[in-house]
């Protein structure tokens, strides 16, 4: 298995470059309220467009945005759990741009001073490092479709202002596999947190890549490895499994463009999913396009001391010690358990009826086993379901007998040498019997009535 | 007293030829079930061409389920004209109940089916993954030392790997065949293509001797976009002149919409062409209608076939 892994290693070696990505993803806040008004935060279940809207988020002359205390706290839990710095000043900044789904021309976000820095995520090709965590509102959305006849873009500013979380990462991530195992894990941590649903279908969790490729070559020459002079940006992915095909096919483009002996174009590209394809939306800006300024209408916002403090005391288990946790006392498997809860309270009652298997004595992995694949829901089912009807010795023998009988030609390939046959004469006997009996038993019955 | 002798020894000389006979009889039975693969066919003990239609289960990866039951199930199938079950397999659900899958294997056996053993790569697992890739490559092998003796199982490498580069893919397949062929000389093995076979790029540094292609073809995530997808061709047809192939997994969605009309017009479109060519396929699935929803062939309970099983079960004549 280790010789795998090491050979393996040495192939992905003996590329001519190396793939440099860095992910950027953006959450959207499960907040009663949206970022920067006292609207309703649920753009997904509105029974109508623009009923969730005020001043502030339709962006009208005169009205002042208050940030949302609880988004703030939630953006710090998260970057707490991904083992970020909290800065202990932070602030609101203006980017702008016109689209028509941002009516203000600007979008609050955050510039140079992020609610956290400094973070990092293991993967099991290696750690990726979380340059930061910031807040920023979420635009309106733009519905293109078809009235009377004629084609036409509506608006809906239900979602103009949700509170949208957005998670940058180092170039550290170096595969397709990796970056989808890096954004899976980052869903279920905030999952975990319950501070976001990260409904992709609906656009509650959006993943960005910015993919390069960096010459073997040239990091021989130097000795150490400089980021390549252009990176292209793929851009509002809703699926990990497209985030993954896009990313290696856009390494393939590269790939061959480098080939030819020229650079790709810093740009930023779609993703279409049927023909499994990037294509160009437009060429790549800067930040100082974008004219960042302070927001002169909030406030810098200071973290002391007492109010991380009561953030951090309401932050749960790491999600990686929980798992650890169940991994050491019950042998129980991460990819398993993972599937029986979402958040850290449903883990709590998971690790109830744990404990409740061990008190009665019951095998915590069975129990494990029969939750995901019998859907059982309490330790009392299981035990309804493991119980052993008792059949005695002299009603068994005569049932292995008349198997024997009916299946010479198992009998005599045990016979021959292949001893697992057996297992098919332990299996009919069980059928025969129509009971459930313990396996080594049958095993120790059979074996003589054979010779 | 010698009357007596002549009798015994007339009796021992009847008992010596029926027991050749039955021995005969057996042997027979266990030697009809033998693949190899000639050209772009399935080639059977007696040299004649095989179209292998099969039925498949995640039973295995489920680990719960009731083999009295699913073979009950496998017997409804077998009796409309299915050769081969093919079984997905998780490792570490795997080696715990080896007897079982030695019991299924032998139930195969003793019934004249051939077992197309799949163990799957967990791409759930996402933390582990490359140890995932080499422990189903680890369980292939010890499956194959396992059965070396049994001729009537073949061996599929796993067509729906997670993010892998074709080097990456085309190294584990170099490996898995040239282990596999040290355990089991004549061994038959299903090798695939990125994405669901999608991307087969060829140029496997191996003889291709007895191999054949596997391909799992869902062509859209849900039934809008199926809609919207213009299929022309199949994956398959680029290669069907060269290789030996099984549509181990078929139909038009992946994700959402299993059952619905659209889908099931997939399926029968793509059993049409297979039974075209006289390429293999595999229905997926027999598992309950619980666990698969509208990708089952049948309902356990009733044991009445599926929309899908139906126009599965009506293409195994033809």
């Amino acid at each position: 298995m280790i010789n795998d892994k090491i050979q393996m290693t040495n192939q992905f070696q003996n590329s001519n470059y190396k793939t440099i990505i860095g992910l950027e993803i953006h959450v959207e806040l499960k907040t009663l309220s949206k970022m920067f008004c006292s609207c309703k935060n649920d753009p997904f279940h509105a029974s109508k467009p623009n009923i969730y809207t005020c001043p502030v988020c339709l962006g009208l002359p005169g009205a002042l945005p208050v940030a949302n205390k609880k988004a703030i706290e939630w953006a710090i839990k998260l970057g707490l759990a991904l083992g970020c710095k909290i800065n202990k000043l932070s602030k609101f900044d203006r980017k702008h741009y016109f689209y028509p789904d941002l009516p203000k021309g600007y979008q609050i976000s955050q510039y140079d001073m992020p609610f956290c820095v400094n973070g990092k995520v293991e993967t099991s090709s290696g750690p990726v490092g979380i340059t930061r965590v910031h807040l920023e509102e979420d635009t309106g959305k733009l519905i293109h479709q078809k009235v009377n006849g004629r084609n036409v873009t509506l608006i809906d500013f239900n979602r103009s202002g949700v509170p949208l979380v957005e998670i940058v990462t180092e170039p550290d991530i170096h595969c397709a596999a990796q970056a989808k195992e890096y954004a899976k894990k980052l869903r279920q941590i905030i999952r975990y947190l319950d501070i976001s649903d990260c409904d992709m279908e609906k656009g509650g969790m959006r993943l960005e890549a910015n993919i390069s490729l960096q010459s073997q070559k040239s990091k021989v020459k130097s000795q150490k490895l400089e980021l390549p002079n252009y990176k292209v940006e793929l851009k509002n992915i809703n699926s990990f499994r497209f985030l993954e095909r896009g990313i290696e096919y856009e390494i393939e483009r590269q790939k061959e463009i480098l080939e030819a002996g020229k650079t790709p174009t810093q740009e930023t590209r779609g993703y279409n999913a049927e023909k499994n394809i990037t294509y160009t939306q437009r060429t790549k800006e800067e930040a100082a396009d974008y004219r960042y300024f302070p927001d002169p209408d909030i406030p810098p916002i200071k973290i002391n001391d007492s109010w991380l403090k009561e953030i951090k005391s309401d932050l749960p288990v790491p999600l990686d010690s929980v798992f650890k946790g169940w991994q050491e006392k019950y042998h129980l498997k991460p990819e398993l358990v993972e599937l029986l809860f979402e958040t850290a309270e449903e883990s709590k009652k998971l690790d109830g009826l744990f404990e409740q298997c061990v008190k009665e004595k019951l095998s915590v992995e069975k129990f494990v086993n029969a939750m995901v694949h019998k859907k059982i829901k309490t330790v009392e089912e299981f035990k309804k379901m493991t119980s052993v009807d008792e059949v005695n010795d002299d009603d068994l023998k005569i049932i292995i007998e008349k198997v024997l009988k009916a299946n010479s030609q198992a009998v005599s390939d045990y016979k021959s040498g292949k001893t697992n046959a057996i297992n098919f004469l332990v299996g009919m006997v069980i059928r025969e019997a129509k009971k459930k009996i313990k396996f080594g038993r049958l095993v120790s019955l059979i074996r003589p009535l054979i010779k | 007293m010698r009357k007596i002798l002549l009798v015994i020894l007339i009796i021992i000389e009847l008992i010596v030829i029926f027991s050749a006979f039955l021995f005969s009889k057996n042997k027979e039975k266990i030697k009809r079930n033998y693949l190899r693969i000639e050209k772009n066919n399935f080639i059977d003990q007696d040299n004649n061409i095989v179209q292998l239609k099969g039925v498949s289960t995640m039973a295995f990866a489920r680990n719960e389920y009731d083999l009295t039951k699913l073979t009950e199930i496998f017997t409804i199938f077998k009796k409309n004209g299915v050769n081969l079950i093919t079984l997905y397999l998780y490792p570490d659900k795997t080696y715990p109940t080896l007897a079982k899958l030695d019991y299924l294997i032998y139930w195969a056996k003793y019934n004249s089916i051939f077992v197309y053993l799949v163990p799957v790569i967990d791409v759930n697992d996402y933390r582990n993954h490359q140890q995932r890739i080499a422990s189903t490559k680890e369980l292939s092998l010890k499956l194959i030392e396992r059965y070396k003796d049994e001729s009537h199982v073949i061996y599929g490498v796993w067509a729906e790997p997670y993010a892998m580069s074709w080097e990456e893919w085309k190294f584990y397949h170099k490996d898995f065949v040239d282990r596999s062929r040290l355990i089991k000389k004549d061994i038959v093995i299903g090798i695939s293509g990125l994405d669901n076979g999608r991307r087969f790029f060829g140029g496997l540094d191996f003889d291709y001797k007895n191999i054949f292609l596997d391909f799992h073809d869902y062509p859209a995530k849900n039934i809008e976009e199926l809609k919207k997808t213009t299929v022309d061709g199949f994956l398959w047809d680029k290669y069907i002149d060269r290789y030996s192939i099984m549509i181990g997994e078929f139909g038009g969605v992946y994700h959402d919409g299993f059952g619905a009309k659209e889908d099931n017009d997939y399926f029968k479109r793509v059993i049409d062409n297979a039974n075209k060519f006289k390429l293999s396929y595999v229905g997926y699935t027999v598992d309950r209608l619980e666990d698969a929803g509208g990708q089952s062939l049948i309902d356990w309970n009733t044991k009445k076939l599926t929309e899908k099983g139906k126009i599965f079960v009506e293409s195994l004549n033809k």
